[in-house]
């Protein structure tokens, strides 16, 4: 019989509503298997056992009584330690907010109650959303499954780690420059971040108000749909949120992706951005697609590194706008990459962030145009393999444009999707963008590639 | 000048006006992001027509509504 720490979210769903699994049962094998191995892999940082039982208890009463509310009723989840859980402790990874514990749920995460979901903890998140695997930072970074030595990607660290590993059956995180699909990327699991507005940010700890984007962190495509349809809602209190025509992003997923076109970016295959494992991975995942029935053509997606100049520009002077008071004041209390990270803050003059914010406008014009030629484009997911953790610097992310930026300077859907493997046996990725607003497209093609591929399916051993 | 042109004594400069109080081995590493800081910020400055409309809020179009 199938672990059921490692069923779909979407089986472990049909188990629940037809009654052949209990919410309890299933909370019961997950919590089972956090405490025997999350000890190593440091994932959770605030574990919920008695709220998990609880709400696992409530959701079996319901659906007993035959009010089962979707698929998502009874299955256990985590968040980021960004998102607000009212009662629980939410640090964002940081001491500056070791005692934080909200009266009231990010809007997010009260959708995610509301469809039924059991929350089972908090997720380790590098310190304040931007920083690495600091040694000092208030809490162990989590370990890769791959790999206990590697990094497991940032920011929404826990979030890989856990879902990679069968510590639950999906996880919300955050991405201002990749930290829903870098993670993703380096623990081989499928991370949708999702256009600018649709996921509220209300009660979400924000790092960069301009590029600050939400998501699902499941082992699919179709999980993250599932969670998406539960996620997306209009927030009054989030001036980006937006209402758009209501939709079920689950239905239609099996349409596959004949005739769609999907664009390809050459350059991005360049060492100066991928390592040439995650070029060649990118190069086998166009022709899986192609073989599918998607027409696949090189489009003109502009360079790189003007997304890494936008995004630095802005992320630095906004996080620093945030959190200017506590490295003046309280500068000991924060890890050393996030403190040294933030502190290029003041280097960034106001009319850099003016020429920055122009030049996002320029990038996010060209892409729309591109996008009436083509439906999605591919991209690598991450810019190789997950690198030891030891040799992870502060400053790293500055020396290679990643690949994951020009999604959150777009404002645009993105998924990663887990690819193969590199040269140490550990997970490569790409990514499927599309326009904004069209994730059901984003998942529907994701999910096609993963009817063709089994790589989603691998478990690490441990 | 450029970023990358900043001189260690013009780095510590900068971080004090901030009010930020760091030690030198931190300063050093703090040197090396500055350092690829610069190039990217140069990749902002280009000609601009004069009078470019621009909007500083990203307000994208949501189909359906706009």
């Amino acid at each position: 019989m199938t672990d059921p720490a490692f069923l779909s979210l979407a089986e472990a769903g049909r188990r629940i509503a037809a009654r052949t699994l209990t919410p309890r049962d299933l909370t019961e094998a997950i919590l089972d298997r956090i405490a025997r191995i999350d000890t190593a892999l440091k994932s959770f940082i605030t574990l919920d056992a008695a709220g998990a039982r609880a709400a696992a208890d409530a959701a079996g009463a319901e659906i007993a009584a035959g009010r089962w509310r979707g698929p998502l009723h009874g299955i256990p989840v985590a968040l980021k330690d960004a998102y607000d859980t009212a009662g629980l402790r939410t640090t964002v990874g940081s001491r500056l907010y070791a005692a934080n514990v909200p009266t009231k749920d990010a809007f997010a995460w009260a959708q995610l109650k509301a469809a039924g979901a059991v929350l089972l903890g908090k997720l380790e998140t590098t310190e304040l959303c931007y920083g690495g695997p600091s040694k000092d930072a208030l809490f162990t970074p989590s370990r890769n499954p791959w790999d206990h030595g590697c990094y497991a990607g940032g920011s929404s660290s826990g979030a890989g780690v856990a879902v990679a590993s069968g510590l639950c059956f999906g996880a919300l995180g955050t991405d201002t420059g990749g930290s829903i699909r870098l993670p993703a990327a380096y623990c081989g699991i499928t991370g949708l971040m999702c256009s600018t507005g649709l996921v509220s940010r209300s009660g979400v700890f924000p790092l960069s108000y301009s590029f600050d984007h939400f998501g699902p962190m499941a082992r699919s495509a179709e999980d993250c749909a599932l969670m998406l349809n539960a996620i997306v809602g209009y927030d009054a209190e989030d001036m980006t949120s937006v209402a758009p025509p209501r939709r079920d992003y689950h239905a239609g997923i099996d349409r596959g992706i004949e005739g769609l076109r999907i664009g390809t970016v050459a350059a991005a295959g360049e060492a100066r951005f991928v390592s040439p494992d995650m070029a060649a991975a990118t190069r086998v995942v166009a022709e899986v697609l192609r073989a599918r029935g998607a027409i696949l053509h090189e489009v003109p997606f502009p360079d790189l590194a003007d997304f890494a100049a936008c995004q630095f520009a802005i992320t630095l002077a906004e996080g620093y706008a945030l959190h200017e008071q506590a490295l003046q004041t309280r500068r000991r209390d924060i890890g050393y990459f996030t403190r040294t990270r933030l502190s290029l803050g003041p280097f960034v003059r106001g009319y850099d962030y003016v020429a920055a914010q122009r030049l996002r406008r320029d990038l996010v014009d060209a892409y729309d145009r591109l996008m009436t030629g083509c439906d999605l484009v591919l991209l690598p997911g991450a810019p190789g393999e997950a690198p030891p953790a030891a040799q992870v610097g502060a400053f790293d992310f500055m020396k290679k444009p990643l690949v994951t930026v020009p999604a959150n300077v777009l404002g645009a859907p993105a998924i990663a999707l887990p690819a193969g493997f590199g040269p140490r046996g550990l997970p490569l990725s790409v990514q499927l963008m599309g326009r904004r607003y069209e994730e059901a497209l984003v998942l529907r093609a994701g999910h096609a590639f993963q009817q063709a591929t089994d790589w989603h399916t691998l478990r690490p051993r441990l | 000048m450029t970023k990358s042109e900043m001189t260690a004594a013009e780095i510590e400069a900068t971080l004090t006006r901030a009010g930020l109080d760091v030690p030198a081995d931190e300063r050093r590493e703090i040197e090396q992001g500055v350092a690829l800081l610069g190039p990217l910020l140069a990749r902002l400055r280009r000609p601009r027509p004069p009078g470019e409309m621009f909007l500083s809020v990203f307000a994208p179009k949501v189909p359906g509504r706009d």
